[in-house]
């Protein structure tokens, strides 16, 4: 059969290669009414489209007809092979995605799609599939992470605590009878000396507490000390630690995905939105911890204030020299006035909000006090409260 | 038949130049509002199938891109199968698992772990250029690589011995002078003229065989990838000296110098000029300075680096009687790193497909094939059926390793 006695249906521009030579031959390739396929000046046969296959369209660039003999037939005319393809095949389904990414409708709500699970998958993905992998961790698996951090802690930033034997032993004592009630024997507090660090208690992820002399000394009522104590305790049965490693990764492995290919100095300006984000984490952590605080100071009968007064004085403790003797007076001042003209609420939400790895002290102070009024037990405030 | 394509030729080849050696630019024709759809699309895929959809992906991006660069009026194209790049990425999931459970046994097997990965990498050079090549295509002959595992192990066992070299030095020399070092210790407070000294002789200067060799060990990585490759059945042909590749290290090593000489000249100028009270000084402005020196040098020197290390690598391609040509500018390639990084910042990655179109086009723009007579005269070579087992894994190792 030759093209002249068929009727011939679409006809096509491009260039032809045999596949054993680079040489190229600008040709015209047809299609007949009865399904075959045939090159201008190249075959005098013709060739069944069934035994052709045509390369998926991707936008506008060149397709491929390929032949069985291994030749192809290179062209810029997309339309053209899609009607080839429409005509001769039953299935409806050819360049599904490439009618996904023609459509603006599709594209615009994918664009939506995919800003929407972005955002979700930083904002809750990331947290919890992290707290489940942080729980899945064995115990003792867990606590090797903090192996060496007092140790090193100590090296650089500690020195031993400067604090009388007889107040470590009070203390110890009543954080002996609250880990006994909260049913827990694998936490450690230790008493350090930092300028550093200045007024500060941290949870390390081996179980162990570390309060600062500057932070006893800020206290007037040993329960100030055991309400950080319970936020500490929140820290460490909440598993943050390890928490905020995962996350970091995940984070960090997501922002590669992203930005990772395109250029190596992305490093230096994704480290604002990974900070911002590692942040937002952060404080949700402290939320989650203040809250374990609360819950057992309400279920044990401790004044909630014992906590907003700790945190207001933390707040303020800057203004006032630790050593100071009349350090209670000073502070006691220093949170009047401040009350006084709402200088602690003065703290407004403005950018640095997003940068703080703490929640705002007005937000945390507040919870605690309106916790405080709303419980009917009513115990009798710290002396130096306001 | 052969008349007739006889006179075809004269009108698919764009030379109006009759004299035998002319240049052909590369041209590329991505959008990048085209490319911006079929990457969000990809992107739902590969979220909405758990991260299965992604060799279709970046067979489909790839596909883009090469069939978008023209030469000569013919495209490139890439051929490789997303199930192949499937089944390399579940390859490497298992030694990754591999390298993750190993570390909950014990230890040694960790080291046994990485041992093994390590024994792979030289094999996986090569394996993902194979891999890179014999999936590109060009006017329907296919790119090839003639796999040369014994060269490429010799090359990568060099910095090894170095290594190695360097700790038995360390460990040679810590033995014999650190008892003195210390007893001077005791004596009174080091100096901090010592400390530099004993820094430089401990760390840095064992450490200079190490940093001088690196450009002729990479000179060896880029000799061995680019005089494997072949084009149908013509081989290329790779006319870098080794001198040209010290010369831009070393280029690079003098300028940074000259600004880090000039920088601490200028501090201790300011020192004497700035009355403020130090600690400001020295805590804020020095090191804010120091940031807003360093930034657009750091960024230079990448640029620079990348682009002159580009451009002798492209620029001495041969093959058969024709020359390759890259003239990409340090200025403008600074320019696009810049550009590109702030715009997919502050879309926080809507960007990206812009960027990578405007980088391809302008790299095609700069790289052109220097041809005498025609491009017509290469032959293919006769399918060989599947690739080679683990060449797949190639693939994955690619993205790391890009030369």
């Amino acid at each position: 059969m030759a093209v002249d006695s068929m009727t011939v249906n679409i006809k096509i521009t491009g260039q032809y290669s045999d596949g054993k030579t680079s040489h190229c031959t600008e040709t015209l390739l047809y299609l007949t009414d009865e399904g075959f396929i045939s090159l201008e000046g190249i075959n005098e046969e013709l060739i069944a489209v069934a035994a052709v296959s045509f390369s998926p369209r991707i936008g506008n660039s060149p397709r491929y007809v390929e032949f069985p003999n291994g030749a192809h037939f290179e062209t810029l005319d997309n339309d053209g092979v899609d009607h080839i393809i429409e005509r001769t095949s039953s299935k409806r389904s050819h360049n599904l995605v490439h009618k996904l990414e023609k459509s603006k409708r599709w594209v615009l709500s994918t664009l939506l799609v995919v800003i929407f699970f972005g955002w979700s998958f930083i904002q809750f993905g990331i947290p919890y599939f992290s707290k489940e992998i942080a729980f899945m961790i064995p115990d003792e698996h867990a606590r090797l992470l903090g192996d060496g951090v007092l140790d090193s802690l100590d090296e650089h930033l500690m020195q031993a605590s400067e604090l009388s034997k007889t107040r470590q032993q009070d203390l110890q004592q009543a954080f002996a009878v609250l880990l006994d009630t909260l049913d827990l024997n694998n936490i450690r507090v230790v008493f350090r000396k930092s300028n550093t660090i200045g007024a500060n208690a941290l949870a390390l992820p081996d179980g162990t507490v570390v309060f600062t002399d500057d932070l006893i000394n800020l206290a007037a009522d040993n329960n100030e000390i055991v309400a950080v104590m319970l936020h500490e305790i929140g820290h460490l049965q909440y598993r943050h630690s390890l928490r905020r490693v995962i996350q970091g990764a995940s984070l960090a492995l997501f922002v590669a995905v992203i930005a990772g290919d395109v250029s190596t100095s992305s490093a230096i300006i994704t480290g604002l939105p990974v900070l911002l984000v590692e942040s937002g984490y952060s404080r949700d952590m402290e939320t989650e911890a203040d809250e374990f605080a609360l819950q057992y100071m309400l279920r044990y009968a401790i004044d909630p204030a014992y906590f907003s007064t700790m945190m207001q004085k933390l707040q303020v403790s800057r203004q006032c020299a630790t050593h100071q003797a009349d350090i209670q007076e000073c502070l006691r001042k220093a949170i009047d006035t401040a009350n006084e003209n709402q200088g602690i609420t003065q703290e407004k939400k403005d950018i640095r909000q997003y940068f703080a790895s703490h929640p705002l002290t007005k937000e945390r102070v507040a919870r605690f006090k309106n916790a405080a009024t709303s419980n009917e037990s009513t115990q009798t405030l710290p002396s130096e409260s306001p | 038949m052969d008349t007739h394509t006889n006179d075809e030729q004269h009108t698919i080849a764009p030379t109006t130049n009759p004299t035998p050696e002319h240049s052909i630019p590369f041209e590329f024709t991505g959008d990048a509002n085209e490319f911006f759809s079929i990457w969000i699309i990809n992107v739902l895929l590969t979220i909405l199938t758990l991260g299965i959809y992604s060799p279709w992906a970046k067979v489909r991006t790839l596909q883009y891109f090469y069939g978008n660069t023209q030469l000569d009026g013919a495209s490139f194209r890439y051929l490789a199968s997303p199930l192949q790049i499937l089944k390399g990425r579940v390859i490497a999931l298992v030694f990754f698992a591999a390298y993750y459970f190993s570390g909950l046994i014990s230890p040694l097997a960790t080291g046994i772990t990485i041992g093994v990965i390590a024994l792979l990498i030289p094999a996986m050079v090569v394996m993902s250029m194979s891999f890179q090549l014999r999936n590109t295509a060009y006017r329907n002959i296919k790119f090839n690589f003639r796999k040369n595992f014994k060269r490429a192990y010799t090359i990568f066992a060099y910095p090894l011995l170095l290594t190695i070299l360097y700790f038995l030095f360390v460990a040679y020399f810590q033995d014999n002078f650190l008892p003195t070092a210390a007893a001077a210790e005791n004596e009174t407070e080091t100096p901090p003229s010592s400390i530099f000294s004993s820094l430089f002789s401990f760390v840095i200067l064992p450490l200079l065989p190490i940093v001088c060799l690196f450009p002729l060990w990479q000179y060896m990585i880029i000799k061995l990838k680019s005089s494997h490759a072949c084009f149908g059945l013509a081989d290329f042909s790779f006319s870098g000296t080794v001198g040209s590749l010290y010369s831009i290290y070393i280029k690079a090593f003098l300028v940074i110098s000259v600004f880090g000489l000039l920088a601490v000249f200028a501090f201790n100028e300011l020192r004497d000029i700035v009355t403020v009270e130090s600690w400001l000084f020295n805590l804020l402005i020095i090191p804010l300075l120091g940031f807003i020196l360093a930034l657009p040098l750091y960024l230079w020197l990448l640029s620079y680096i990348q682009t002159k290390k580009t451009n002798f690598i492209f620029g001495n391609l041969g093959i058969a009687e024709h020359r390759v040509q890259s003239d990409l500018k340090v200025g403008a390639m600074l320019y696009l790193y810049v550009t590109n990084t702030l715009a997919i910042a502050i879309s926080l990655g809507l960007l990206m497909p812009w960027a990578k179109i405007r980088t391809a086009r302008y790299r095609a723009q700069m790289t052109s094939v220097i041809v005498t007579g025609d491009l017509d005269n290469f032959f293919g070579v006769q399918p060989e059926g599947q690739s080679a087992f683990g060449e797949e894994m190639g693939e994955v190792f690619d993205m790391g390793l890009g030369v």
